[in-house]
């Protein structure tokens, strides 16, 4: 029973009350921490190791392993600049994770073309898909940091499949394939520091893809260099793209800038 | 209000008739905290997890409850004095009457305005007994437990109704149209309550504008009455 006041009101049990609620504060923490636990543990997959190795104009890759389940193949999703892009199984080899006696096999590694993007500077990351709560929830983690990358040209992707295999003092050597119609030459053209150089047609055989590209090995192009002073020259091949919709063709950047660096003894040699 | 110098306790004409010191603001304040982030902790921290209707979200609400009944008792409240009372239901009802209707009226000409009276939710049965039980749930904690701490930590008046209607409108957030609408409704509930504290009387009431809203305003508005983390999903 409550005390009476002099006044016969009611007194308050305060220190019964202070009691109560210091007790259910605690209960609070402890309540909160043992949410925090558990949902972290149940929305999140704390065995969920990867992380994103390459980001570029032309790809994108990683690999992303479950430690608790191995053998299992995760769902990543592509973001750039904060927008979803793609979605896919991670399922493309990376032998590194067996080598590094991570995995039993080596299917973990995710490879995403990089899509067609503005030119200038990009972010991408790559979320790994944990389903949780009966599949009532899908939480996104977040594989290794985002990386920031350059596009200083429009890449052949996804239009154009090539690569540009190296480059020396005599030659530039490389291929590319039109993805919508395989049987097509497609026509490449040389810059040298963002100067016109030559164009060709990708018509030279390439036997060695024969198995990649099975439809046609006449995909290869080789261009021999032009005397150029010595210097550090930036070195790309263009894919043309001719298309209905864009008003003239569009150059697209095969691989990457190559870095040609020619020391004066090489210069000489090679002007001579 | 009479103060007491010598042992600073504070008299004022409280309808509770308590004598309240310092202490006992703080501890009304601690208490109106306390139960407050009980429901916070259900809304936003225990409903994203689990199944759609987890079982999880009552802890919190029990040992809030738990919580209330034990500082009725520390109080030396009783039925009568939190509002469980049939004696004083019909005035309670005639001053809650006009703001109701004019609420049920209004509601009625924005759904009418924003093409709403599309919902079906008003239809079932289960939903429509359980409502003004969940009022009365509801107008107890908010009424019968905040606004009476709330009297104790600000007085009477429009201080205390104020952080009443403000503690239910945060409660409904991020549903920004609901918030705007409970903050209005815990205004007057609370004024009322003060006035002639009749919980049932109230429950009617927040049966009634509940009802409206759901059936006459338009899904987009309200986001099917969501708040907390639900609202997002």
């Amino acid at each position: 029973m409550n005390r009476l006041s002099r006044t016969g009101k009611v007194v308050p049990k305060l220190g019964f009350l202070t009691r109560v609620l210091i007790f259910k504060s605690v209960i609070d923490i402890l309540l909160i921490g043992v949410i925090s636990v558990v949902s972290y543990y149940s929305a999140f997959n704390p065995s969920l190791r990867g992380s994103l190795d390459e980001a570029g104009p032309e790809w994108i890759t990683g690999w992303v392993l479950d430690l608790s389940k191995a053998h299992a193949q995760i769902e990543v999703q592509l973001y750039i600049d904060g927008r979803f892009q793609e979605s896919r199984l991670a399922d493309f080899p990376q032998p590194n994770l067996v080598t590094l006696n991570l995995a039993p096999d080596d299917k973990h590694g995710f490879f995403f073309y990089t899509p067609p993007l503005e030119i200038g500077a990009h972010e991408a990351r790559v979320y790994a898909v944990h389903e949780s709560g009966s599949g009532e929830r899908r939480t996104l983690q977040q594989l290794g940091n985002p990386l920031r990358f350059q596009t200083s040209a429009a890449p052949a992707e996804p239009y154009f499949k090539g690569w540009v295999d190296g480059v020396d003092q005599l030659s530039i050597r490389g291929w590319v394939v039109d993805k919508t119609s395989p049987q097509t030459p497609v026509q490449v053209r040389l810059y040298i520091d963002n100067r016109f150089v030559e164009a060709r047609t990708a018509d030279y055989p390439r036997p060695d893809l024969k198995g990649s590209l099975p439809d046609n090995e006449k995909v290869g192009f080789i261009f021999l260099l032009p005397t150029l002073l010595p210097a550090t020259h930036d070195v790309r091949v263009y894919a043309v793209k001719h298309s209905e919709s864009e008003r003239g063709p569009s150059l697209r950047l095969i691989g990457r800038p190559l870095v040609l660096n020619l020391p004066p003894s090489e210069s000489g040699r090679q002007a001579q | 209000m009479k103060i007491t110098l010598s042992n600073l306790d504070v008299d004022e004409p409280c309808q509770h008739g308590e004598t309240l010191t310092t202490s006992d603001r703080l501890i009304a304040t601690w208490e109106i905290v306390s139960v407050v982030s009980s429901f916070l902790v259900a809304e936003w921290l225990i409903q994203p997890f689990g199944p759609r209707y987890n079982p999880l979200v009552g802890a919190p609400l029990v040992v809030a409850l738990i919580v209330m009944a034990l500082s009725h008792y520390a109080r030396g409240e009783n039925l009568q004095t939190i509002g469980w009372r049939i004696d004083n239901f019909w005035p309670a009802l005639r001053t809650l009457l006009p703001p109701t209707l004019g609420a049920v009226i209004l509601i009625a000409i924005v759904g009418w305005a924003l093409g709403g009276f599309s919902s079906i939710k008003w239809r079932d049965w289960r939903w429509l007994l359980w409502l003004p039980f969940w009022a009365l749930i509801q107008q107890y904690a908010l009424q019968g437990f905040i606004n009476r701490r709330a009297q104790i930590a600000l007085g009477l008046g429009y201080r205390s109704v104020l952080l009443v209607a403000s503690i239910f409108a945060m409660l409904h957030l991020p549903n920004v149209w609901l918030a705007i609408g409970t903050f209005i409704g815990g205004l007057v509930w609370a004024k009322k309550y003060q006035r002639c504290p009749n919980l049932f009387a109230l429950s009617v009431s927040h049966a009634l504008v509940s009802l409206m809203v759901v059936a006459a305003l338009p899904v987009s508005v309200l986001r099917g009455l969501r708040v907390g983390i639900r609202y997002f999903v």
